[in-house]
């Protein structure tokens, strides 16, 4: 998808599957450290590991709608056909499922980078985008205007000088998008 | 495209804020849709997903698209890629250059299904149907297009 950076993000996201990007070190700090380790125990594999102390963070993700606020679900029929146009300026925020609020910014910062560059902590827009739908026959249509965002699952971990790592924090935080639209289901009543 | 013939709009009411009823429970976010990553410590920020004065752009078309629409230089063109898929839910991936207007109408297997009229300038992303298999998708578009800008709405599998 390569609409613009925003839907590249989103639809891009989508498509991956497991991305693992290695964790960056300072190569003159490694390189001391390994030739000091290697000097004080060389016949340990274990204890020879030797890493650059820092922080990280591990991510997943999974698309979700998010609802703009002010906007109300409409819902119509059996049948027929249903007109809705978005012409309020709603808004829809990040929201922190698990974790701390002081993660929102570095978790976003990290997601729109490697995930989903169209992420954004805010999604406010005054554009008008009329939808039409014809419903099926003996059924009710229901619409709502979202965001099209992700939930980020993260886990924010210390590298430690023998390369073991310890967590400092897990969470999830529902992102909007920049993409935004009508989601339209059907219901039996 | 929807007629707006007097039957018709007899026929068919029109949503309004008014007539909004309490919402209904709407089936869950998929979750077959992930993806992870692993990053690299770096400074802590609010990163804005679009730079400012950066330019809103259209590019090509999905990879995933099963129909596609474009529009460029006052030429619009229409193709049906793949037949849909037995399961999958489809939106509208729709979006336009400029200052102006465009619009969408779908069909599939030549019955008209849903249609939206957006500005220009936001990426949009509205519900398509959900395939029962096989069914041939077309998108129509009227579009802008003036010299410069450029138009474009595809079918593809909803986030």
């Amino acid at each position: 998808m390569q609409f613009h950076r925003g839907a590249v993000g989103v639809l891009a996201a989508l498509s991956l599957g497991a991305t693992l990007l290695a964790p960056a070190t300072a190569a003159s700090e490694t390189d001391a450290c390994m030739a000091g380790s290697g000097t004080s125990r060389p016949d340990s594999a274990q204890s020879a590991a030797c890493c650059v102390t820092h922080t990280n963070y591990s991510l997943t993700s999974r698309g979700i709608r998010m609802p703009f606020s002010g906007v109300p679900t409409f819902k119509n029929g059996p049948g027929g056909k249903m007109i809705v146009a978005r012409s309020y300026s709603g808004s829809v925020s990040a929201q922190v499922v698990v974790g701390a609020e002081t993660e929102v910014g570095a978790v976003l910062a990290r997601a729109t980078a490697h995930l989903s560059t169209s992420l954004a902590k805010t999604n406010s827009t005054a554009s008008t985008n009329t939808y039409e739908r014809h419903i099926s026959r003996d059924k009710y249509g229901n619409a709502k205007y979202v965001s099209w965002g992700e939930e980020v699952a993260y886990k924010k971990f210390r590298i430690n000088r023998d390369c073991s790592r310890t967590t400092l924090a897990t969470g999830r935080i529902q992102y909007p998008s920049e993409s935004e639209g009508w989601y339209y289901w059907e219901t039996g009543s | 495209m929807f007629a707006a013939g007097g039957a018709l709009l007899a026929a068919c009411s029109v949503a309004s804020p008014q007539a909004a009823t309490p919402s209904t429970p709407e089936p869950s976010a998929s979750d077959s849709a992930s993806a992870s990553a692993e990053t690299s410590g770096s400074p802590d920020g609010d990163e804005s997903p679009r730079a400012p004065g950066e330019e809103f752009t259209v590019g090509d078309h999905s990879e995933e698209a099963i129909a596609v629409a474009e529009a460029s230089e006052r030429h619009v063109k229409s193709l049906t890629l793949t037949p849909a898929e037995a399961g999958i839910t489809y939106v509208v991936h729709a979006a336009c250059t400029g200052e102006g207007w465009m619009r969408y109408w779908l069909t599939v297997d030549e019955r008209e299904v849903s249609a939206s009229r957006l500005r220009c300038g936001r990426d949009v992303v509205d519900t398509a149907f959900t395939a029962e298999g096989g069914e041939r998708v077309q998108l129509h578009l009227d579009a802008p297009a003036e010299e410069g800008e450029g138009s474009l709405a595809e079918v593809v599998p909803a986030p």
